[in-house]
Formats: structure tokens, sequence, C-alpha cells
């Protein structure tokens, strides 16, 4: 259905806005990981229309759910992840040399150096 | 300013993207046809997704597993630093942290029980919904369950970090040795080679094989992570 | 049904990146994770749904409570 698909970008807008807007790191990285979030639902939401049951061969003829999108979106969680544990091991090590988690100062200290 | 530059980003992204989210298309059948008709026959999963994770598509699995190493070891070095610049984190409970009995109780008595539904979850990937990531996943956990409720356990856990790098580079050897196996027994580098040999043996077993060996790869390297980020400091 | 739960979660998710205390914006984001799950069930998809359940609520959260813990836990 379309208001689905509609509030799924409203998703990855709003991402998208934390990700260019926001000052706190952190909440860079909450950003990155609402984008995630969105992308992997409108898969699993537009490849479920065609079917109405989970792609598991039984033994009766029944319509199957598009197998496809689904492992295709195993891969991208956990790669998902991956990226959020470094990106946070980086504003790890970015705190202890600058002792602030704000851009704008932490330009600053570097500028100055 | 810099509001101003992100509302017209995303008035400029959703411009791009409206017209593809607003248009109504249909979603084409060949894909799951083929593989209704197909999948048990080639690969000998009767779980439709391990069948493409684990035969049609084994070389994103691999891509993935080389990802998560990288991700574990990067991350891994980037928290201990450049050798000693700052002293060892106490673990919490010599330090008389907040640490009630419910806690350490809890966790420690419901750790055997997650790993054994993550060994389950892992060992029948190939007929129900599971697999080798999801049993991975589980096995973290349980790690960390472990690593919450020693107290109760009143002695140190066997798996210490370096048991656990053993664990991870063995089975990342298990991976290749499964990955190149196939080339022995007559069928191409990924492919189930006991489907060419006939119905002697099982055809999951192949699938079994794989499945666990990704599940104690994923789930080593997810609680080498986890257990760093707890400050608990088994061996060193 | 599904979208009443994905309003939920765009909610969730504008309160954690407008929070202005991380620790509320990381169980907002648990559960973003633990709706998306039960969306995931719903939609016939059971293999991304332990994934996505195990993965979201419980180690990402555990990573988010870690660099909290030892960064500042209040936004400006």
């Amino acid at each position: 259905m379309m208001i689905n698909r509609i509030l799924l970008l409203c998703l990855f807008l709003l991402g998208f806005y934390g990700l260019m807007v926001l000052k706190n790191l952190v909440k860079k990285v909450f950003a990155l990981s609402i984008q995630n979030s969105a992308v992997i639902l409108l898969f699993i939401v537009e490849g479920s229309r065609i079917g109405d049951h989970a792609p598991i061969l039984s033994e009766d003829q029944v319509r199957y759910v598009d197998p496809i999108p689904q492992a295709l979106m195993l891969t991208a969680i956990v790669v998902g992840i991956c990226v959020t544990a470094l990106a946070l091991a980086l504003v790890y090590r970015l705190y202890q040399k600058y002792e602030s988690l704000n851009v704008e100062e932490i330009q600053r200290k570097a500028n100055n150096e | 300013m810099t509001k101003l530059m992100g509302i017209v980003s995303l008035l400029l992204l959703s411009a791009v993207l409206g017209p593809i989210i607003i248009t109504e298309h249909p979603w084409s059948q060949n894909a799951r046809d083929f593989l209704l008709h197909n999948g048990y026959r080639d690969t000998g999963a009767s779980n439709l997704v391990s069948a493409i994770y684990l035969g049609y598509r084994a070389y994103d699995t691999i891509g993935e597993t080389i990802v998560l190493l990288a991700a574990v070891t990067g991350a891994v070095f980037l928290i201990k630093g450049f050798g000693s610049s700052h002293q060892a984190p106490v673990p919490s409970y010599k330090r008389g942290a907040i640490r009630t009995n419910i806690i350490s109780m809890t966790t420690g008595k419901l750790a055997p029980v997650v790993m054994l539904f993550g060994w389950y979850v892992m060992f029948f990937g190939h007929q129900s919904p599971g697999g080798g990531f999801q049993g991975g996943v589980v096995l973290a956990s349980g790690m960390l369950f472990i690593a919450l409720g020693r107290e109760h356990h009143k002695r140190d856990s066997q798996l210490t970090k370096k048991r656990l790098h053993r664990i991870e580079v063995l089975s990342l050897w298990l991976i290749l040795l499964l990955v190149c196996i196939p080339l022995t027994l007559g069928a191409a580098i990924l492919e189930n080679p006991l489907t060419k040999i006939g119905d002697s043996i099982p055809r999951v077993i192949y699938i079994i094989g794989f499945n666990m060996a990704i599940g104690l790869k994923v789930g080593s390297g997810l609680s080498i992570l986890g257990l760093l980020m707890m400050d608990m400091q088994h061996d060193d | 049904m599904i979208t009443i739960l994905l309003l939920l979660i765009v909610i969730g998710s504008t309160y954690a990146l407008f929070s202005r205390d991380l620790l509320h914006s990381t169980i907002a984001l648990s559960m973003t994770s633990v709706v998306s799950a039960l969306i995931f069930y719903l939609l016939h998809a059971p293999d991304v749904a332990i994934t996505e359940a195990a993965v979201g609520a419980g180690l990402s959260t555990v990573i988010f409570i870690w660099i909290i813990k030892h960064t500042k836990r209040s936004d400006p």
C-alpha cells in the first residue's frame, strides 16, 4: 500500500536530516542506524506482497512470500551493526583525544593545533 | 544556516525518491516460482532463505563473514589503544558498583538455557527459521549473560578471550575448507558437492556444516566485542 | 495494522533523535528494533525477525550503552 512506503520515505529522510544537522557525534550514529532500518523495512514490505506464507517448503501447495529480499536483508542487518560498532569505536577515540563530542568544537580544536 | 541547508537538501532528496515511492508497480513472481521448483533439488535445504544464502549466493555470505572479521578487528584495535596508554579498567564487581543480586542470579541461571537455544537455532537452520547468523548472535548474547552473572558462578568461565580468539580463527579455517572441498568432488567451488554423488549421503550435511562454521565465527567475534565493551577482563 | 506500527517507529525515531538525554535515545532506538522485529514476523519473514530481534535489541543496545558510559550522557 502506498501509505506504508510514504512512511518509510519519511523515516529515511528523518535519518538523513539527523545525519546532516545534528551536532552530537553519537546522535549522528543513531541517525545512520535509523536509515539502515528504513531501507531494510522497505525491502521486506515490498517482498511480502505476492504471497501469504513464510518461505519454508511444506507438502501442500501454498503461495509463498518472495524469499530473495529476505536473504539479502540478513546480510544487510549484520553489515549495519558492524558499521555502527566501528563508528562508535572511532567516536570513543575522538573523545579521548579532544574531550568533546561536539563537531564544531572538535574542528576548532583541531585547527588550533 | 545548517538547518536551512538541511531542509533544502531534504526537499531535493524527496524530489528524487518521490516518484519511485509513489508509483504502483507489480512485484514479479518469477524468482519465487523458480525457487519453489528447484530449490530443494539443487541445495538440499527446505528453508528457502537458507537455500539462497548458502547455496545460490554463498559468495555474499563469505563476503559478510570477512566484513564482520574486519569490523571486530578494527574495533578491538581502536578500543585497546596503541599499547597501554591508559590503565586497564577494574571489573565493576570489584569496584563496589551497584550490582544487585537480581541481575547476577537471573543471568547466571539463564545463561545455559540461552546457549542451548542458540545451538538449536544454529543446528536446525535448514528446515525451520534460523541458521548461522541468528544462532551466532544468540550465542554471543549467551556469553554476555555468563559474564554478567559471574558472582553467582563462584568461579571464572572457561571461555577466556584467548580461547574465543582461537575458536574464531579455527572457524575461519573451517569455512575456507568447506569452500574448497567441492572442488575435489567434482562440483563448482561453492556448490553442494553431495548432490553430485547420489543418494547415499544425505545432502543436508554440507548445509549443516556450513551453518555451524558461520555460527561459531559470528558468535565468537561478536562476543569478543561484547566482552571487551563490558570491561570484563577474564585475562589479557 | 502495519501502518500503525510504522507510525510508532517514526514517532520513536523522532524522539530518539531530538531528546536531550542520550539514555532515553538508546531506549527509544531499542524499542524501534523490537517493533521492527514484530513487523517482520507479521509480514511472514521469520528469519529476518530473529536476526533483527537478537541484533537490535541485544547487541546494538549494549554497544550504545557502552559509548554513553564512557563519554558524556547529556547532549549539550
